[in-house]
């Protein structure tokens, strides 16, 4: 009786269970995705503890329940994208156009440098080397990742105007623009892709690495990562506080910081 | 005559089999075989990050740390017909090696190998390519640079086992524009006498992962004499910012997998030959700095640099 008793004592905990498991996830509330999403491999910012702790201590006196998380490496990203979806996203453009993501993903705000929305990145090769564009397929030439979308994207800014298949030319990727310009300072590689604000940048720390590369060819300008929200799971009020809050700028001491660390000037409301 | 052009045809057609051998056995399967020297949980990450990156079915085959432990484990790699061996581990490596004797059609990577040179892995072999195990002396100083500008002279000690390197860092450092001061050591008791014989004519120290000079007892002499000479240390293992040196440069072993995978692709799909590759410096960095030792030896690091640290120490 007592073994029959635990039985169905057993059997109505997980019938609960069950019930519960259905029921939860279909509570208003409950089905919102709870992360903020950031990769963006050509920011000067690789210090992903750093940039989380700002950017939960902006989410928080926002108001807003999302956990920020940095990925470093694109098929994380991609891994994570799919099966544990983000509420929020700062990603590459690029990525907007993979597979069906801009049905998904509505972007809302643009970062702005200097007054613009885009960069552009710089072909390079050691600055003693011979190797010409014509050359260039014989080389390996180091760049962050892209998926066949950015792919295409890079030939249509930089590669076909020189005559080269981007399909065809012998990438290494590293997951920092920094690693594939050290790469190439160092003659690890014979040429590598690089932002040139990052040129800039190391530059600006120490002009000797950069000293060390020539540019081969410049890209037209590549437009510059985008802040998304998933259009299914996002509820609008979430949205539009998340551009008010942003837009706001440097006038609120925690954003001022965020876009100090990720090089931007200003936001602005996405609308092609 | 006409018996004569057969034959001149059938050279031809011979000889663009043989010549075109590496190619077809790439194209002939799709499979990579993963071969691993054991069950290390170091392995796990370079694996999923490969397997990812090189978008073909692959299949895992473990020596379980020798050789002999499956004598079959051979037989059932090349069954598998592998476009392509990563061979993770020097086990692993040096099996890759020694099992495409016969079958040199079949390129190989390997990755995870310290010392590869010990294992003369690419000697007369030109389907082995690779990534070396530790950070090219490069990278350590172009990092030193970033953090601290100010570094002219490094200093360096290396015992015979490092011999290698020792070329590589001069190399490196006339590249940079940097002076390089070394002194060799024969016992790992020699390191402190050699250290005050140099500390005096540098601005920086790189301490390398020579069994000699990386012992617990001299990190933590070196730690305390880094602070006291106030010498901007760095070292290559995630371990040695932590100890308390300045600066720790060290390969991202995430990351590992998709340049092994990248490499891997173009060796199977644009026609790069793993001769044409040969053993690859590692490319990614994570760099790990801590800012108590900076303060310390009274560096002030910008936060333009620090924002290309992967994680800092202190404040």
């Amino acid at each position: 009786m007592k073994h029959l008793l635990r039985n169905n004592r057993k059997n109505v905990v997980a019938l609960l269970f069950a019930v519960f498991s259905w029921w939860w996830p279909h509570t208003p509330g409950h089905t919102a995705p709870a992360s903020f999403f950031y990769f963006c491999p050509d920011s000067p910012q690789n210090n992903f503890t750093r940039l989380k702790e700002a950017m939960d201590a902006l989410l928080t006196e926002g108001g807003f329940s999302y956990s920020f998380q940095a990925f470093a490496h694109f098929k994380d990203f991609e891994r994570q994208v799919r099966d544990d979806p983000p509420g929020f996203l700062l990603l590459p453009e690029w990525y907007l156009r993979q597979k069906d993501n801009a049905g998904r993903f509505k972007p809302i705000l643009v970062p702005l440098r200097q007054g613009v929305s885009t960069y552009r990145k710089a072909l390079l090769v050691s600055v003693d080397s011979d190797l010409t564009l014509a050359k260039l397929a014989d080389a390996t030439i180091a760049m962050t990742p892209v998926g066949q979308e950015g792919m295409t994207m890079l030939n249509e800014v930089i590669f076909k105007t020189h005559g080269l298949n981007g399909d065809k030319l012998k990438f290494i990727y590293t997951a920092k623009d920094y690693d594939a310009l050290f790469a190439l300072a160092l003659r690890q590689v014979q040429a590598a892709l690089v932002a040139v604000d990052n040129m800039e940048y190391v530059e600006r720390i120490n002009p000797k690495i950069v000293s060390a590369v020539k540019i081969l060819a410049v890209s037209e300008p590549i437009p510059r990562p985008l802040i998304c929200y998933d259009k299914n799971a996002v509820p609008a009020a979430d949205v539009e506080k998340l551009k008010t809050f942003l837009l706001a700028g440097k006038q609120n001491e925690k954003t001022a910081k965020i876009m100090e660390m990720l090089q931007i000037d200003a936001w602005q409301v996405y609308s092609y | 005559m006409h018996g004569k052009s057969i034959h001149i045809e059938l050279l031809v057609l011979l000889l663009i089999c043989l010549w075109s051998a590496p190619v077809r056995a790439a194209q002939e399967s799709a499979v990579v075989a993963i071969l691993l020297s054991d069950s290390e949980e170091a392995y796990g990450r370079p694996v999923t990050t490969f397997s990812e990156e090189i978008e073909r079915p692959v299949s895992v085959f473990n020596l379980h740390g020798d050789i002999m432990h499956d004598p079959d484990l051979k037989e059932k790699l090349f069954a598998a017909r592998p476009a392509l061996i990563f061979a993770l581990g020097a086990k692993a490596a040096y099996a890759a090696r020694l099992w495409t004797e016969e079958r040199r059609d079949i390129p190989v990577i390997f990755a995870m190998v310290l010392n590869w040179q010990r294992y003369k892995l690419t000697e007369g072999r030109e389907n082995m390519a690779g990534i070396a195990a530790e950070m090219a002396p490069g990278t350590q100083f172009a990092n030193m640079i970033m953090f601290s500008p100010a570094v002219r002279r490094i200093g360096l000690l290396y015992s015979p086992q490092s011999g290698q390197i020792f070329d590589q860092a001069r190399e490196a450092a006339d590249l940079l524009g940097l002076e390089l001061v070394a002194e060799s050591i024969d016992h790992s008791r020699d390191l402190r006498l050699a250290f005050k014989k140099i500390s005096a004519k540098v601005d920086a120290f790189w301490v390398l992962n020579d069994p000699l000079i990386y012992t617990m007892e001299n990190l933590d002499w070196l730690e305390k004499r880094c602070v006291r000479d106030k010498l901007f240390c760095v070292g290559q293992t995630l371990n040695i910012a932590k100890l308390g040196l300045t600066l720790s440069v060290n390969s991202d072993n995430d990351q590992l997998g998709v340049q092994a995978g990248a490499m891997a692709r173009n060796i199977l799909e644009r026609g790069q030959t793993p001769k044409d590759i040969g053993v690859m410096a590692p490319l990614n960095t994570q760099i790990i700095v801590n800012l108590n030792t900076a303060a310390k030896i009274g560096t002030n690091i910008s936060p333009q640099a620090l924002d290309l640290a992967t994680s800092i120490i202190g404040r």
